[in-house]
């Protein structure tokens, strides 16, 4: 199954639809596109799709998504986990 | 027993596509596969929670789709405790939140064929499904039984220019698909084709039965409803990342055998049974005309055809009464304890089919789940494209085989040329 982690945007350049934004995601940052979010700014919470960030997330549903998230991995534990 | 490791920077980092191929003995390529092993499957870690969060769960998980598992799980925890939907208010709300998000992810797809079109449809397409969610990205929609209400009336009233105008993007985007055609050199599919079909035998996305057809045109499943499903298809793999399914009583593929190999996705959705709205029925008549038989050809057509069909659902929902007014079966009924049984959920979207199966133990817990997803069941097809295209020496079709099976990875969407491929050897 495709998972989606959210990222928050912390930096916006350019000019639409050519703009693009630096996100934080975990303890990375990476650079994304915004061609499909126009509205999107600094602050806004997004899922990212193959560079592009494609879905706007409102706050709530971000920190729910990563707290599950944050949930099963300390289940799982660090380490490998059998399936 | 394998093991797995569930790593975020994986996740995160899940851009990258890649073709596994081998070589045969004369050293020439004999068969290759699309690496899923970026998509777990997750089923292990849903076991012992109560079944009614499980869809929640799920939907958070998987991002990408979060409608699409909202209401196969919602459809799910209705056949385990066997709740029927009565509100025609509910409904009408499901069917446009499954529609739109239908069309908003097909016009993502389209942005090749014409930008500007595609982001117009995109973004009518994204009021639709926020007015349907209740603006949260994870669905606030339905509920076992019912839906959480009716939508404002003004606000409904405001869509319906925007639904007319992407009507006319959406067929703007269906007159470029035949000059943006990458897959018309893609080898014919052998298998069967399934797809979801109304009480009426027409194809509906939220439908209620499962419809199945040979490369022949033959009906192989005739609309079945989901308690079939568990008997129906079984896994080669189970559990694994491509598991490889198959329609269980015409066996496992392989060695020139088509067995119960099958597809999903749009151009099963087209070749399985006729469409209920006007304008994409005629443009379905007319992609059908121009290839007969099982072609994997003219997917970007197929798309645009599905998108047309879900936009005209759309805005045939924004005239219906029950959807912004309540009715006497609009509160949402007392669910049953889920003790015991097994419950099944299904929705056709964007990519195909995609279902639920869940067991409960006596205590309402998940005892065992089966999530199938379009990804897994089209990755026997795509393989099989891989495979003839690297034999015939076609790598530079590599990509468009990825476009039409779709793979629920972010470069199914990339531009033309942007797919970054590779291939590797496996031993």
């Amino acid at each position: 199954m495709c998972l989606g982690v959210p990222a928050r945007i912390v930096e916006v350049s350019g000019v639409p639809p050519l703009r693009s934004a630096v996100v934080e995601q975990g303890d990375a940052r990476r650079t994304t596109r915004l061609t499909y979010l126009p509205e999107a700014d600094v602050g806004d919470w997004v899922l990212l799709q193959n560079g592009f960030a494609v879905t706007l997330l409102d706050e709530e549903s971000a920190r729910e998504s990563l707290a599950l998230f944050g949930e099963l991995l300390d289940e799982m534990g660090a380490g490998p986990t059998s399936s | 027993m394998s093991t797995r490791t569930l790593r975020l920077d994986a996740v995160v980092d899940a851009d990258a596509a890649q073709v596994l191929a081998r070589r045969g003995a004369d050293g020439a390529w004999a068969e290759a596969r699309f690496a899923l092993d970026s998509l777990p499957r997750i089923e292990p870690l849903l076991r012992g929670r109560p079944v009614t969060d499980v869809p929640r769960i799920v939907e958070r998980l998987c991002g990408i789709c979060p409608a699409a598992h909202h209401l196969a799980g919602v459809r799910a925890l209705e056949s385990l405790t066997g709740l029927d939907v009565s509100s025609a208010t509910a409904r009408a709300r499901r069917r446009l939140l499954h529609h739109a998000t239908v069309a908003q992810e097909h016009a993502r797809h389209l942005t090749h064929v014409s930008g500007p079109e595609a982001r117009a449809v995109h973004a009518a397409a994204t009021r639709l499904v926020a007015a349907a969610s209740g603006d949260r990205h994870f669905p606030v929609c339905a509920v076992p039984g019912g839906s959480t209400g009716p939508l404002d009336a003004a606000r409904v009233a405001g869509l319906r220019g925007p639904v007319a105008d992407a009507l006319d993007a959406a067929a703007a985007l269906l007159r470029g698909a035949a000059s943006a055609e990458q897959g018309d050199g893609l080898p014919p599919f052998a298998g069967h084709d399934l797809a979801l079909v109304d009480e009426d035998g027409r194809l509906d996305l939220l439908g209620t039965r499962l419809r199945g057809r040979d490369a022949e045109g033959r009906l192989v499943v005739a609309d079945v409803a989901p308690s079939a499903w568990p008997a129906l298809v079984s896994e080669e793999r189970p559990g694994a990342s491509a598991p490889r399914t198959f329609l269980t009583y015409l066996g496992t593929p392989g060695d020139g055998r088509v067995g119960g190999a099958y597809r999903v996705g749009p151009l099963a959705q087209l070749r399985v049974a006729a469409l209920s709205t006007p304008r994409a029925e005629r443009a379905r008549r007319a992609w059908l005309a121009a290839r007969p038989g099982a072609a994997a050809g003219g997917a970007t057509t197929a798309r645009a055809v599905v998108l047309l069909h879900a936009l005209e659902v759309a805005a045939a929902l924004l005239e219906d009464p029950a959807l912004t007014s309540a009715d006497d079966m609009t509160a949402p009924p007392v669910v049953p304890p889920a003790a015991g049984g097994t419950g099944v959920g299904w929705v056709d979207g964007a990519r195909g089919l995609l279902v639920h199966l869940y067991v409960a133990d006596a205590d309402g817990r998940l005892a065992d789940a089966r999530i199938t997803t379009p990804t897994a069941q089209n990755e026997r097809w795509l393989g099989e494209l891989l495979s003839a295209l690297l034999r015939a020496g076609v790598g530079s079709g590599l990509e468009a085989a990825v476009r039409a099976a779709d793979p629920c990875l972010p470069c199914s969407s990339a531009p033309v040329g942007g797919m970054h491929l590779t291939v590797a050897e496996e031993a």
